[in-house]
């Protein structure tokens, strides 16, 4: 049908500038390390206070085993940290959307989540809880709360107006309010809040396990180990590799995430921060 | 037992089945919080049997509101409003009222057929619906069986507004209140749309109300046109539409169509 051709040619809109929005970024990088890699050749600088990118590949290369070692267990622990924070963060958000009491008492206090400084609060949860993987998880846990927290309860209230209306207009009951309408309609909101709280888990646990220490083996305590021996180029590597992780789960997130909302729900992230 | 599909589909086709809604107001007002001057303001007003009413005025001149206070959605500050006797909660509990929002308001994570038995599914009691019945009615608003398997996003502006209308009539109303449901859609798609809904409400018989800032649209769907004042809404003309049943191109082009689009125009200029 003539309506239905009309739908078709919307999204070949975005696809030209695939190769710019692609290419652009990889030329950047490419060109920073060329300026890098000729800074350290021109001036000498000592590979103690800055190595240069080659130094900083091989690291990479005979460091392979250890770092993708410490980077597993601290993708575990920042998953574990994320899991149970997406379970608290839901309860809490359908505390909050259920009653304004609930949220004007309460909301002060996840404001605290995210404004106490990990940093500080990181060695507490160490010596309470012990040198291990648990409070290395529960500092992913406390920085990724508030972003899931505050999506999904915004996710669960911000229901379109029209919307609303249709299931008042058919007298619908709140429980069927809630489950037909706004959960459904929330989960785009999780999601994202999940993405933002998944690149902060990685942070966290790394901040965790800074202050656990070599008992728990990471890429925190890695990066501690490698800027006490002052071997900059791995401890450059393993930089590079916590910020790879922390992009790899923010992307895998992100798609994952997408293709769920798409698939069975026939929704996107576009629409949501 | 409102969605028993052999009964209702029944009735719609042969159209033995003739539901009339009056719907009477009387000395209603509205006020919205904090405001000092009532939106609306309205003595008195019959409308039913069958008809098909169309109410225009400008923008923000409270026509919405008074198809909310009709739907039971908005609760007037002052006055009465009845349907067929009941008020408008009591008729919306049964489903025999129906509405039709500005935007096709479907749910985006369920197909169209899941959007259209949505209202089944929340009415209290409740059943399920046969897929042959429920056929009969997707040809009544112009779906094929394949289009009611998509979702929303894979369907046009148009065919998402079917399926808000086969949605509407799925709980077989007495009275169907539209508010401006075609502003969104281009010229040829609007057209084709309200010859639709016309021939819908020529065998359903039931009660349309359209509002609409659209005065050409209203003389083309309706036998009644109110024209609405601003602030207070209060009504300001009356117009009949005697015009043939089947609003075609030629009745579209005739001189007494323009003469009736000319006589709402006029009041509506008056207003302002």
């Amino acid at each position: 049908m003539q309506e239905n051709d009309r739908l078709k040619d919307a999204p070949t809109l975005n696809t030209g500038h695939a190769a710019v929005s692609i290419g652009a970024p990889i030329a950047v990088a490419v060109a920073v390390v060329a300026v890098w890699q000729t800074f350290v050749w021109a001036t000498g600088v000592s590979p103690l206070v800055l190595p240069s990118p080659l130094q900083v590949c091989s690291a990479l290369l005979h460091e392979r085993a250890d770092l993708v070692e410490a980077a597993w267990c601290t993708t575990c622990a920042a998953l574990t940290g994320l899991t149970a924070s997406a379970l608290l963060g839901v309860l809490t958000a359908f505390a909050f959307s259920q009653s304004r009491t609930v949220r004007r008492t309460f909301y002060p206090y996840a404001i605290l989540l995210q404004t106490v400084p990990i940093i500080a609060i990181a060695p507490i949860i160490v010596i309470s809880f012990g040198r291990g993987f648990h409070a290395v998880a529960l500092v992913s846990l406390v920085i990724s709360l508030f972003p899931i927290i505050t999506n999904t309860t915004t996710g669960l209230l911000q229901i379109d107006s029209g919307q609303l209306e249709l299931f008042e207009l058919h007298s619908a009951t709140s429980w069927q309010t809630l489950w037909k309408l706004r959960l459904p309609s929330s989960l785009p909101y999780l999601i994202s809040g999940v993405r933002i709280a998944g690149g902060a888990a990685i942070v966290g646990a790394i901040v965790g396990e800074f202050f656990v220490g070599s008992s728990q083996p990471g890429l925190g305590s890695m990066i501690q180990k490698k800027a006490a021996g002052i071997a900059m180029d791995e401890l450059f590597a393993t930089v590079f590799v916590s910020t790879l992780l922390g992009v790899a789960i923010f992307g895998t997130i992100t798609l994952v995430g997408e293709w769920i909302l798409k698939r069975f729900f026939g929704m996107s992230l576009s629409g949501v921060r | 037992m409102r969605c028993s599909w052999g009964v209702v589909v029944e009735g719609l086709l042969t159209g033995s089945i003739s539901r009339i809604v009056v719907i009477e107001i009387k000395s209603l007002s509205h006020t919205f919080n904090g405001s000092a001057q009532p939106v609306l303001q309205i003595s008195g007003l019959t409308l039913g049997n069958e008809c098909f009413v169309s109410v225009v005025g400008a923008s923000g001149s409270g026509k919405s509101t008074l198809l909310r206070i009709m739907a039971g959605l908005i609760e007037p500050t002052a006055g009465q409003i009845s349907l067929d006797g009941k008020s408008p909660h009591e008729k919306r509990d049964v489903g025999e009222l129906g509405f039709i929002f500005q935007a096709p308001t479907l749910l985006p994570w369920r197909t169209a057929m899941q959007n259209i038995v949505l209202p089944c599914e929340l009415q209290a009691g409740g059943s399920g619906s046969r897929q042959q019945d429920v056929n009969a009615m997707l040809s009544l608003v112009g779906l094929s069986a394949e289009d009611t398997r998509k979702r929303p996003s894979q369907l046009s502006g148009g065919m998402q507004m079917r399926v808000s209308l086969a949605r509407a009539l799925i709980t077989r109303p007495g009275i169907l209140l539209m508010d401006e449901p075609f502003a969104a859609l281009d010229d040829i798609l609007r057209i084709q749309l309200q010859e639709d809904v016309r021939r819908i409400h020529r065998e359903q018989k039931i009660t349309f109300v359209l509002v609409t800032h659209n005065i050409r649209e209203a003389v083309a769907m309706s036998d009644r046109v109110l024209v609405l004042g601003d602030q207070p809404a209060q009504i300001m003309a009356d117009v009949a539409v005697d015009l043939p049943a089947v609003r075609d191109n030629d009745v579209r082009r005739s001189s007494e169509f323009q003469d009736i689009v000319n006589e709402v125009t006029d009041a509506l200029h008056q207003v302002v």
